[in-house]
Parts: structure tokens; sequence; C-alpha cells
């Protein structure tokens, strides 16, 4: 087991920093809506460098200070690492083959993770268990998982407002965000991506549990627990939602609205397993 | 309008004559700079030389005339001229499309970056005429970026292209069909093609209609019989029968929808009765467009270009001034030091003169007396040096403050710092 270090005030300054540089970005994107125009968003692209060079920072400093450098080793740096992830996967985006408005929808994801982490980093810093590559790997696995399935949820998002405005013919000066071919096609592939992870997540899980028996701390009823059920309930939904090619009655709106049903599913299990008592 | 067609058609330079004419003005008139702008709407001649040299406007109409065959007196009424601040003014606004039949159309950068590349290529674009240029392209891309003139679209066929692109990402795997092969569809498979699809389908009731549009665009024509099939092969779909009945109920698309998968399919209804029943855009993945819809998207856009023509126009003006600003600045700055210069050099020789009457002048009394006399000069001059710099062209040329001050204090007149400001003449035909 390795120990529970909560984060350090430095640390800690360093996260809501980066949740500062990330609002206030956001704020300036938003702003292009009514002030259109190269500097706003010239503005806001540095910010959310510097915001993931401060949460990538405060993560090697609290992995330092464990001596440690896997990022996922408790719940502080777990969510950082997820946040950090989806904010890289954005940036990335944008410079590759931009959507626009994409980081309007992924960023408050990554704002959330990083405010959890800043909130409940303290409070339940919980270190796990990392004696055995299978339980790396179940939560490598796991976490990715949670990164995609923000991604697709965001795009979904978009897919539903995009397709919202053509359907109301709602479209002189509104922004643009893609064609809706293209989200539809990134929620794809963010919901396979995410759902290969998940499966790898729930079968190490498995293993996990199998190997310790009774032992396990989910208890001796361990197949009815919330955290089992909700899990299951996730990669169903997303089961779904990866079958619109076979079963196309569930492409298009439905498949986003599946999207982002499963993220708000998945988040709140990773939160009730991080942070309820006994969760994990 | 300023000219008739017939009178730009005949005044309109080919890349080669305005090759020839700016050697042949380069030739005629040393001393000056030209860039010579032709388009279908315009032709202009931006001209810099020094004050109270040529050409004049007169010659400028001349030779203008005399390059294209056309006497002075067929055209001069149509003639505009501008100079100075107002020469900046009308190139911004034209580089900017705010001079344009259409705003927001982007043709008119270019073709004022060829007139000026043309200039640079024949050597008449000098130190006035380089920065003016390259200006107006930076404002005109400002004005681009910061306002939504160049948003939107200006005929229901470039809406409906603009539509497509909201839908579709990529069309090199895409089926445009046309039920129809009148002119609107015309119209339509003309912008829509430009898109690249992978097929393009004409079905029509007369097949060799179909045929004859179909081959227009490299498509295929094919059987109305089969329009179930070919609609569930299709992504766009562009109907304009001549029908007095929705020939595509929902019912109908509901079907050929399943067929498809309900993969997204964009429907553009130009026929007037409609041949889509208007509940057909309720079926899934499907984005029904009609004329109306179209029209008021065209509507919409261009009462919003009103308010972004208003953007633009401020951007410009303040463009304007910041570049008049610049070059003044530019154009001064020599003429005042050498007025500095030739102040303080009478200034030292006649202390100097004084100095070697008086009997004792200690060393530390001379520089007293340097010091009073070169503070007397600076104090002389000033509020003049202060009036000239904030001098507008609202009540005289800057050219004429610095010609002035060239001769009152009979300033040397050689280089760039005594070029007279920029005697634009924006000659032109503009439509």
């Amino acid at each position: 087991m390795t120990a529970s270090m909560p984060p350090n005030a430095g640390q800690f300054a360093l996260l809501w920093g980066a949740v500062g540089l990330l609002v206030s970005g956001g704020g300036m994107s938003l702003a292009q809506l009514w002030k259109p125009g190269n500097a706003l968003r010239l503005a806001a692209k540095p910010m959310a460098y510097f915001a993931i060079c401060l949460a990538m920072a405060a993560l090697v400093w609290h992995g330092w200070n464990r001596r440690s450098w896997l990022p996922v080793e408790d719940n502080f740096e777990a969510l950082v690492a997820l946040a950090v992830v989806l904010v890289g996967f954005t940036l990335y985006v944008q410079h590759a083959k931009p959507i626009p408005g994409l980081d309007w929808f992924l960023m408050p994801i990554a704002v959330l993770m990083l405010a959890a982490a800043g909130l409940f980093g303290e409070i339940k810093p919980g270190a796990y268990q990392s004696d055995e590559l299978w339980r790396l790997a179940h939560r490598m696995s796991t976490f990715g998982g949670v990164a995609a399935f923000g991604v697709a949820a965001g795009v979904g998002a978009m897919y539903l407002i995009a397709s919202a405005r053509l359907r109301r013919k709602n479209l002189i000066g509104a922004s643009p965000m893609g064609s809706l071919e293209r989200l539809e096609n990134l929620t794809h592939w963010a919901v396979t991506f995410g759902f290969a992870l998940l499966t790898i997540g729930i079968v190490t899980g498995l293993i996990k549990v199998l190997k310790q028996g009774s032992n396990t701390q989910l208890g001796p009823h361990w197949m009815t627990s919330p955290k089992v059920i909700l899990a299951f309930t996730v990669w169903v939904v997303y089961a779904i939602a990866l079958h619109t090619p076979i079963t196309p009655a569930v492409r298009g709106r439905k498949s986003a609205i599946l999207s982002i049903v499963g993220f708000v599913l998945i988040f709140a299990t990773m939160l009730a397993v991080l942070y309820m008592p006994g969760g994990r | 309008m300023t000219a008739s067609l017939d009178l730009r058609e005949r005044l309109v330079f080919t890349p080669q004559q305005r090759k020839d004419a700016l050697a042949a003005l380069r030739r005629q008139f040393e001393q000056c700079e030209a860039v010579l702008l032709s388009t279908c709407n315009r032709v202009e001649l931006y001209v810099a030389r020094q004050t109270h040299g040529h050409p004049k406007q007169l010659e400028l109409a001349e030779f203008l005339g005399q390059s294209r065959g056309v006497k002075l007196e067929e055209f001069q009424s149509s003639l505009y001229e501008k100079s100075e601040r107002d020469v900046v003014t009308h190139l911004f606004s034209v580089a900017s499309s705010l001079d344009s039949m259409v705003l927001g159309e982007t043709q008119i950068l270019g073709q004022v970056r060829e007139a000026y590349d043309a200039a640079r290529q024949a050597g008449t674009a000098g130190p006035m005429l380089h920065p003016l240029f390259q200006r107006a392209a930076a404002v005109a891309k400002q004005v681009m970026s910061q306002t939504t003139l160049g948003e939107g679209r200006t005929s229901v066929a470039t809406v409906a292209v603009d539509y497509a692109r909201r839908i579709f990402d990529v069309f090199s795997d895409k089926t445009v069909l046309s039920i129809g092969a009148g002119k609107m569809a015309r119209l339509m498979l003309t912008n829509l093609a430009a898109l690249k699809p992978r097929k393009l389908l004409v079905c029509n009731r007369d097949r060799a209609k179909a045929e004859a549009l179909a081959s227009e665009f490299g498509g295929s024509a094919v059987a109305m019989e089969d329009l179930a099939d070919h609609l569930a092969a299709s992504d766009i779909v562009v109907s304009g029968t001549g029908s007095s009945e929705p020939i595509i109920t929902r019912l109908f698309f509901e079907v050929v929808m399943r067929r498809r998968r309900y993969r997204p399919v964009f429907l553009i209804d130009i026929a007037v009765p409609r041949d889509l029943a208007g509940d057909v855009a309720k079926v899934e993945n499907v984005y029904l467009y009609n004329m109306d819809d179209l029209q008021q998207a065209v509507m919409a856009t261009r009462s919003q270009r009103g308010a972004a023509a208003e953007a633009a126009a401020k951007i410009v003006e303040r463009e304007v001034h910041e570049f008049v600003a610049w070059n003044r600045a530019r154009m001064m700055g020599p003429l005042i030091d050498q007025l500095y210069q030739k102040f303080h050099a009478v200034a030292r020789e006649e202390l100097g003169r004084i100095v070697g009457k008086l009997s004792v002048v200690s060393p530390q009394d001379q520089r007293q007396l340097e010091e009073l006399t070169r503070r007397i000069v600076n104090k002389l001059l000033h509020d003049p040096v202060q009036a000239l710099r904030e001098s507008d062209s609202d009540h005289a040329p800057m050219s004429q403050y610095l010609h002035a001050i060239q001769e009152l204090f009979k300033l040397n007149s050689d280089g760039e710092s005594a070029i007279d400001g920029a005697e634009g003449n924006a000659s032109g035909h503009d439509a």
C-alpha cells in the first residue's frame, strides 16, 4: 500500500491556478460570441497551455513527494491526470483540425475534474494499492476510459446543439460547431476507445475481486455493490451507443444522448468510488 | 454607378496591357510611383509624385485614355479623383470590399494584391505606395477577421452549400441527386458540384434533359422509376420538379431512411409548390430546407452585413488615421531635423561672431552663451514644429505643409524626406 499523502499548499496553489486559467480562457473564448476577433482567441490559447503546465507541475511535484512517477496512485493525482489528458486532447484537436467550439464543451469537464481534485484531494487522498501490475492496469484503463467518455460526452453535446440548430433552421449568426458528420465520427471514436478501456478495466477489476475472494473491499456481496452495478450499467449504455452502425435506429441524436448519459453515470460512479465512505 | 458596362469593357486592362502601361508611365514620368488596379468593376490608377511634379491629374486621365485607345471626352464625366488622405480611405475601403457590389466578397483583395505585385515587378511601386498597399491588404484581412462582413451567403445556392458543409465533413464519398433538370436545379448543381461529390445523379421525366444536365457536371442520368433506390443512395437531394402535388411523402421517406440505415440526408426543395411534404422533416436525421428557408437565410445575411459594414467602416477609419499619422511622422521627421540643424547652425555662427568681438570670454561664459542660444532656438521652433506634427488634412494636405516649410526655409528637397505626400489619383470607373 502506497502511503497516503495529501497535496501540500503549493500543489493546491498550482491546481487552483490551472483552474483559474482554464476558466478565464473559457470566458475569453465565449466572449468571442459577442466580440468576434483574433485577439480573444489568441489570448485564450496560451492560457490553456499555461494551465496544463501548472496542472502537470502539481502532478509531478506530488509524485516527487511520494517518490513515485506513476500518476494514478491516489485520488488527487488520478483526477489531475484525467484533466490533463482531456485538456491535452482538446488542444491537440484544435491544433490539428479545429472544431469550432470544442473547447467550450471539453474544458468545463476538465475544470470539473480539477475542482474535484482540489476539493476532495485533502479530505480523502486515498492512496491506491499498486503492488500488482494488473491492479495498475485496472486503474489506468478505467481512468483512460473516463477521459475518452468525457470527450464523447462533450462532443455528443455539441452534436445535439448543432443538429437542433439545423432542424430549427436557426443558423444565421450562430457560431459554427463543425459538421454533424465530424462530430458523430469523433463521438464514435471516443466511445470505441473508451469502451475498450472500460472493458479492460472491468475484466481486471473482476480478476482483483475474484483473487481477493471474500476479503475484497466490496464485501462478500460484491456482485450487488453499487460500484459493480453502476460500472456494468455504464458498460451496457456504451455498448448500445457503440453499436450504432449495426443498430442504425440509435445513431445521430440518440447516440449523442447515450454518450452523455454514459459519462454522467461513469463520472458519478468514479466520484462515488473515490470519495464515498467504503466506496473503494 | 459611375461608368457604363460598355465603357468599363473598353478601359479594362489585361495583365499584359497593365504591364505595358506601367512601363510606359514610368518612361513618361520617371519620378512617379504607380499601381494600376483593373477589374471588371473598376479601373484605378494610384500615383505618388512630388508636390507640383508630374503627372498631374489631367495627364493621368490622358494617359489612361491613350493606353486603351479611348478618347478622354468619352470617359471624363465618369472619372473620379482623390488625393492625400482620401486616397488612403478609398484604397482601404476598396480592399476591404466596402466599395464592392457584394459586401464581404474577398475577390477584390486578391485583385488589389495582384495590382500591387504587378507594380512591384514593373518597378513602379516605391517608398510611398509600398507601405500604402501593404497596409491596405492588412486592413482588409483585419476587417474580415474582426467583423462578420465575410460570413453568410448571398444566394440560395450558396446558402445550400453552406448548410451542406454543416452536415457533412467529407464530400468525396457522398452522392448528390437532382430531381428535375430546370434552371434552378442547374444553379444548385453548379454550386454543389464544387464540393466534388463522389457521384452526381440527375433524375427527370424527360431523359434527354436529365442527360444534358448530368453531362454538364460529369454526372449520370437516372430513371425516375427507380427514385426510391436513388434516394436511398443519395446524401444531398435537390428537388425541383413542376409537380402540383408532393412527390415525396413522410411515409415514403421513412422507408427510404430505413434503407439508408438512418444516415443523415440533406434535402433541398426548390420547387413551388413543394415536392417534399413538410412532415418529411420530422423523420430522424433528415434535414429539409425549402425555398423559403433558404431565402430567409439570404435576407438575414444581407441585413446582418449592413451592421457588419458599419463595424468595418469604423476599422477602416481608424486604420486610415493611424496610417496617415505614421506617414506624416515618416515624412516630417527628416525635414524637422533639417530645420533644427539649420537654425542651430545659424545661432552657432552668430554666437561665434559675437564671442570674437568680445575682449574676455571665459570657457564657462562661452558654455553659458551656447546654452542660451540653443534654448532660444528650441523655444522659437517648438510651436511651429508642434503645429506641423499635429497638422491634419482637414485644413491643408500634409504635402502642402512640407512644401511650404521647404520653400520658406530653403531646406534640401532631395531624397525621400523632401518628397511631398502621396498625391494619389484614384482615377477610375466604379460600378
